[in-house]
């Protein structure tokens, strides 16, 4: 084969593959349906791997393991929908009853704002915040419960479907990626190769760490809520798990509905102090120890391009936007900064 | 193995294809590595969990498999064809313009490897162009691969960077015997140019 005749294949081949990418990419897109199962699916089977490979270097037959790892985990699930969804709607439907609670409490405390202006400033404050935030929530709340059995119908839908991508993913992962790489042409195997394991282990790591972190500071949160006896501990300790997921501005999410019931709830018992104390030592060990021996050595990106990064992926892809915008910028910044050392070849030593 | 490792289907799949009986025997991998230098330290297991970290990639005659600059991310056995070795002699001036010229280096044939310190080491450049020589097959491990098979696989991961540390060392032994050789030629020339000089 002559080089012209050699350079066209070549050509050909890149063509193909990238059409072959951008197709992919618009299946993904347009088909959310089967992207944010098979995403779940994804990010779960990062978090499962290590404790599959943890097993699967010893004897034990790698799909008797993860079949064992699958089957833990929908029972958790199920256990999740039968036993904890339990509690937590038990608590969110008296959270509901501590609604008109938070109305007159946020009605008497405009009414002593007012007076505070008119007495102090002689100003009369004419427009009602309150009212308009009241409606606002009633609105919204309203659409959460209207929309809430479609989110069940989903939630049912993928807790079949998951499962099945998650164990395909854990058990044939590998076959795939072999299998894909196969048709990646011969100039780019490399490349491709060394990226694509990149950004699958910056991803891994960090949703790993991420779901340690979270589960960590949940976890604190409930046992002390339990402990200072303050009300929807459960509740809480999962609303400050879920939240922490979100760089900088997540403990400050998790603690305001802690402090909105610790001032509505005129119960003697409820610590307020002793809720504030516990919020400051979960986030201080979040922040102290846990954040920098987990997460700050996988991510190494400027805090202003984290906080840039989650705006963007929140705005893209909302809740799983937000998780997965971190290791994206990180592997992007991976990504630039290799196309950066080819253009330049800089930092490279020659091989002997 | 220990006696918890009983038995596997992927085992027995691997003996029916090391079966003498079997047609596919020369086309198996894990034969063709046995027979290799560099794995005789491996054990039959130890092989067969290598090979599930290679991949297998068919080159044109001319194609190129990497260009000397390029940062190296794999290591290469040859199983079938050849390959030929460029590298770039000093650039020459000619009529005004800077012209690259590559020089033949030498021919690898198969059970031959290439590539090996970009497994030991993260981007370094190559030093030379390896191109095929007629429709060639290679089998390649990259550096990703090494990184995962270090955590799933520790004992056969540092034998296969022992083995690459062995054939660095005899590269470098015999750099230095032919460093030695060049001195030595360029003492004598020069003894005998200052014998010239003064009579």
């Amino acid at each position: 084969m002559n080089q012209k005749s050699l350079l066209k294949k070549n050509n050909i081949k890149k063509i193909y593959f990238s059409l072959l990418l951008v197709g992919i990419g618009f299946f993904l897109l347009f088909f959310p349906r089967v992207t944010l199962p098979l995403g779940i699916a994804y990010i779960l089977s990062l978090i499962l791997k290590p404790f599959v490979t943890l097993f699967e270097t010893s004897s034990w037959q790698k799909k008797i393991v993860i079949f064992s790892v699958t089957l833990l985990f929908l029972s958790f699930i199920t256990y999740f929908f039968i036993y904890a969804l339990d509690i937590i709607t038990n608590e969110t439907s008296n959270f509901e009853l501590y609604l008109p609670k938070l109305e007159i409490y946020f009605r008497e405390k405009y009414i002593e704002l007012q007076n505070f202006l008119l007495t102090k400033f002689k100003y009369k404050l004419d427009f009602d915040g309150v009212e308009l935030i009241i409606n606002y929530g009633r609105l919204y709340l309203k659409e959460i419960i209207i929309s809430f059995p479609k989110i069940f119908s989903t939630i049912f839908e993928y807790s079949f479907i998951i499962p099945i991508f998650l164990f395909f993913i854990l058990k044939d992962g590998r076959s795939f990626r072999k299998l894909f790489l196969k048709i990646v042409p011969n100039p780019w195997v490399e490349k491709f190769y060394y990226l694509t394991y990149q950004f699958n282990s910056k991803f891994g790591d960090y949703i790993l760490s991420k779901f340690v972190e979270a589960t960590i500071v949940g976890v604190i949160i409930t046992f002390g809520l339990l402990i200072i006896n303050y009300p929807f501990a459960l509740l809480l300790g999962l609303l400050a798990a879920v939240t922490n997921i979100f760089p900088y501005i997540g403990p400050v999410l998790g603690f305001i509905p802690a402090l909105v019931i610790g001032l509505v709830d005129n119960n003697p018992e409820t610590t307020l102090q002793g809720m504030v104390l516990l919020y400051i030592i979960a986030n201080a060990i979040d922040l102290a120890i846990v954040f920098p021996l987990l997460v700050s050595k996988i991510v190494n990106l400027h805090p202003v391009m984290v906080i840039i990064s989650v705006i963007i992926g929140s705005q893209i892809g909302g809740v799983i936007g937000m998780l997965i915008s971190i290791p994206l910028a990180a592997f992007l910044k991976l990504l630039f900064l290799e196309v950066y050392r080819e253009l330049y070849n800089q930092n490279g030593n020659n091989e002997v | 193995m220990n006696s918890e490792e009983k038995v596997k289907i992927s085992m027995l799949k691997y003996f029916w294809q090391a079966s003498p009986l079997s047609l596919s025997r020369n086309k198996s991998l894990h034969l063709f590595l046995k027979k290799m230098e560099m794995f005789k330290d491996f054990g039959d297991y130890e092989i067969w969990t290598l090979t599930k970290y290679m991949h297998q990639r068919s080159y044109s005659h001319n194609e190129i498999i990497f260009k000397e600059g390029d940062f190296g991310l794999a290591f290469y056995i040859i199983h079938s064809g050849s390959v030929q070795i460029y590298a770039k002699k000093p650039d020459d001036l000619e009529e005004g313009f800077v012209v690259t010229k590559m020089t033949r280096i030498t021919e690898l044939n198969a059970y031959d490897y290439l590539g090996e310190l970009s497994l030991i080491d993260t981007h370094r450049k190559r030093t030379a162009t390896a191109l095929a020589n007629g429709n060639t097959v290679l089998i390649s491990i990259y550096k990703s691969d090494v990184d995962e098979m270090i955590r799933r696989h520790p004992v056969v991961a540092a034998k296969l960077i022992q083995s690459m540390a062995s054939v660095v060392a005899r590269r470098f032994v015999s750099v230095t015997e032919d460093l030695k050789l060049a001195k030595e030629k360029i003492f004598r020339l020069e003894n005998s140019n200052e014998s010239k000089i003064t009579p």
